[in-house]
């Protein structure tokens, strides 16, 4: 799209006089189908190179003996120096030799400011950011309630809490709060669990294992009787998840058994979602569990949970199967105003969407949707609802890539350990495969992992940050034409961060469309706090509504198009 | 049973080693007899186990039986269809969330037999049908809380009860 000043893109400072009630946002079906610009055409560009994006992730041995060499790390947009461009943290592990297997090098994760003149600058160093522990994934949230994005790391080893100090440097504070959990960390997601204004923390995480097992592993079991492939997950003990409640003071205290989010069933839990899924004001929680029924966790309100997954219809295939859950995102694809959920799973086996048919019921629509057909051969990560075209739907966006390097020596099965990504666009509730037509960027196989959406470069339109194992970052910019209009509102708490859950209704041309902010999800990857919408041709907003966490509601109306809006809660 | 199998493995090798240089035919039929003792420890063990699912199945059906009659006096109804759709979803799973990471680690064993997200092969008594049958209750109970009609309710325990006495009935 045509690239305007930034000034012209944010209209902060929004004085019209709240309305402030406990009532949600009005649902209903939206009032007319989405149209798509005729001449639109998608195109994205891996641009990594070009912007200085150049580290180099890690993730084990050349043979990938080890599980832990396989499930890579991830990648958060964020704007860690509250400049209104997104900056770019990239999580790395460590590449190890084989025969002996030794650490050859510890991959230190990274951050890199957005210049603004299109480039990006690692200041890692000068952040103090740069871990150098088994990174896996990362999340943002303002735990310390003082107006600054903080980021959590999840490690194989000890996690690790980056409390902001608000002049663009971090502190490492996750022992001294609490929270440096030691196990195999995977992702991870900040969210006002009880309701008491602050944001406490849920860790997922995967398997239970040591250094020591890694090193000495080796490849056992077998890829269709040809190939020895690495173990697992089968047969090894899955890690607890845990959730950490915010004590209020810089701290957290464990209060997993307490809240009824106990991981009996010890689950290898990979991906997590951090949502209100049935609109009653307080924030469920999904965990994607690789080969294991997935968890829905309805919040009862008050800091209590119950986990509805195995009858809900979100825990299993439709065919009553678990299957092996990587990533997972929630939107609403089909207008309802209610979010739905998508799984990334294991190659043959199809990412699932689960239609929301309210009160945390769920059905499997992946085959009438047309996912399932297309996305059975690949095995999938990060996944990401977005509306790509600005037709007012959502589309779905997946990364790939095999865990098995191996199945590169016998191609006439088609499996391959770098795989493309599939772009799926909404065509009225039925997805359609668009990714060879969607440019260069994405004909470019890599074994990725990892994923965040956000409109780096502020042209109004979403781009996408890819992470893949033993390869550089992806850095995929949305150059598409004939883009139609778009909105991207940035809700800020009484604090001036961003409001993790805050939920945002716009009405334009008769459509409505809901969106949520969100700390997590997709695969151990941090997508932009900001809200973006495509209005298709629609050349105003008549309404917006944000409900905040605490329930009341900010309406404005008649709100230009193609502008950035930051709405702060009164 | 495991620990039946251990000692009867350590007892014959030390009966065998305190035997003074035993002849070799001596030598096989005391190996033979030991392996016959474990192939018999082996495939009491899995009697064991099949009797120990069995069990876990019954609990659950009785809990989930419990649970729906209950919702039928009107009390706290809303809990116990959400009690009873977590038992048939358990019955359907051949165990609680406990009982799953405890497959998890028999499956180092090569105890294969559960694990139908790999396989997709059927549990020990519950096939993949009847785990879908059962689920599908599971969640036709669950979404029950909400109106709890008694008709539908007595209808959902005549369906568990045939779900159940069809998934444990000999194959």
């Amino acid at each position: 799209m045509l690239r305007l000043p930034a000034s012209l893109f944010f209209v902060t400072s929004w004085l019209a006089a709240a309305i402030t009630s406990s009532e949600t946002p009005e649902s209903g079906p939206a009032a007319k189908e989405p149209s798509r610009a005729p001449a639109t055409k998608l195109q994205f560009l891996d641009v990594a190179a070009q912007v200085g994006l150049d580290a180099m992730i890690f993730c084990g041995g050349r043979d990938k003996d080890h599980i832990l060499e396989s499930t890579g790390s991830g990648a958060a947009f964020i704007d860690y120096d509250g400049d209104g461009y997104l900056d770019v943290y990239l999580v790395n592990a460590w590449a190890l030799d084989e025969e002996p297997s030794s650490v050859r090098q510890k991959g230190r994760n990274r951050l890199f400011h957005n210049t603004r003149a299109g480039r990006f600058e690692d200041v890692t160093d000068a952040a103090g950011v740069g871990d150098d522990g088994w990174g896996s994934g990362v999340c943002a949230g303002d735990y310390d309630g003082d107006g600054r994005m903080d980021l959590y790391v999840t490690n194989f080893g000890p996690n690790r809490l980056y409390r902001a100090r608000g002049d663009g440097t971090f502190e490492q504070v996750a022992e001294r709060a609490g929270v440096a959990e030691p196990g195999w960390g995977a992702g991870a997601t900040f969210f006002d669990a009880d309701g008491d204004g602050d944001l406490d923390l849920y860790v997922v995480n995967y398997i239970d294992c040591t250094m020591d097992d890694v090193l000495t592993a080796r490849r056992s079991n077998k890829w269709r009787d040809l190939a020895k492939v690495m173990a697992g997950p089968f047969g090894m003990r899955g890690g607890r998840d845990r959730y950490y409640r915010n004590n209020g003071d810089g701290t957290f205290g464990d209060a997993t058994e307490e809240s009824g989010l106990t991981d009996l069933a010890e689950g290898y839990g990979l991906g997590v979602l951090a949502s209100d899924l049935d609109n009653d004001g307080d924030v469920d929680l999904y965990v994607a569990n690789d080969s294991n029924p997935n968890f829905l966790y309805r919040n009862d309100g008050g800091g209590k949970f119950t986990e509805v997954g195995m009858w809900s219809g979100a825990g299993f295939s439709g065919e009553g199967e678990a299957q092996a859950g990587m990533g997972v995102d929630a939107a609403d694809y089909d207008g309802d105003g209610l979010q739905d959920i998508f799984v990334s799973n294991f190659a043959r086996d199809n990412c699932t969407l689960y239609r929301n048919e309210d009160e945390l019921f769920f059905e499997d629509v992946s085959a009438a949707a047309g996912i399932k057909q297309i996305t059975f051969a690949p095995l999938s990560w990060g996944c990401a609802f977005f509306d790509v075209d600005h037709d007012t739907d959502n589309d779905i966006f997946v990364v790939n890539g095999h865990i098995y390097p191996q199945v590169d020596q016998f191609p006439e099965f088609g499996e391959h350990y770098r795989q493309l990504p599939i772009l799926f666009r909404n065509d009225n509730r039925r997805f359609t495969d668009v990714s060879r037509h969607a440019g260069p960027g994405l004909q470019i196989p890599i074994s990725a992992r990892g994923l965040a959406v956000g409109d780096y470069d502020n042209d109004g339109d979403l781009d996408i940050l890819v992470t893949g194992i033993d390869s550089a970052p992806m850095l995929l910019r949305n150059d598409s034409i004939g883009l139609e209009h778009w909105l991207e509102i940035r809700v800020l708490d009484a604090r001036g961060s961003a409001a993790v859950n805050a939920f945002a209704s716009v009405t334009a041309d008769g459509v409505r469309q809901v969106r949520e902010v969100r700390s997590g999800s997709t695969y151990q990857s941090q997508n932009s706090l900001v809200m973006h919408f495509g209005l298709g041709s629609a050349t105003k907003v008549d309404k917006l509504t944000v409900r905040w966490p605490d329930g009341t509601v900010t309406e404005r109306r008649d709100l230009h198009v193609d502008v950035s809006v930051t709405i702060t809660k009164p | 049973m495991k620990t039946l199998a251990v000692t009867t493995v350590f007892l014959a090798t030390i009966f065998a080693q305190q035997r003074p240089d035993p002849p070799n035919q001596q030598m096989d039929q005391a190996t033979a007899e030991t392996y016959e003792h474990l192939a018999t420890a082996i495939i009491e063990i899995r009697a064991t186990e099949d009797n120990l699912v069995k069990g876990i199945l019954m609990h659950h059906h009785a809990r989930a039986s419990h649970h729906l009659e209950a919702a039928l006096t009107g009390a706290d109804t809303q809990h116990h269809l959400e009690a009873a759709a977590d038992e048939i979803a358990s019955i359907a799973n051949e165990g609680d969330k406990a009982v799953q990471a405890i497959r998890q680690r028999l499956l180092k064993a090569g105890h294969h037999h559960h694990t139908d997200s790999v396989t997709k092969e059927d549990y020990i008594f519950i096939d993949s049908k009847e785990k879908a049958s059962l689920l599908a209750l599971a969640g036709k109970v669950g979404k029950m809380a909400k109106t709890a009609a008694p008709d539908a309710i007595r209808g959902a325990s005549m369906e568990l009860g045939k779900l159940f006495a069809d998934a444990i009935a000999p194959e």
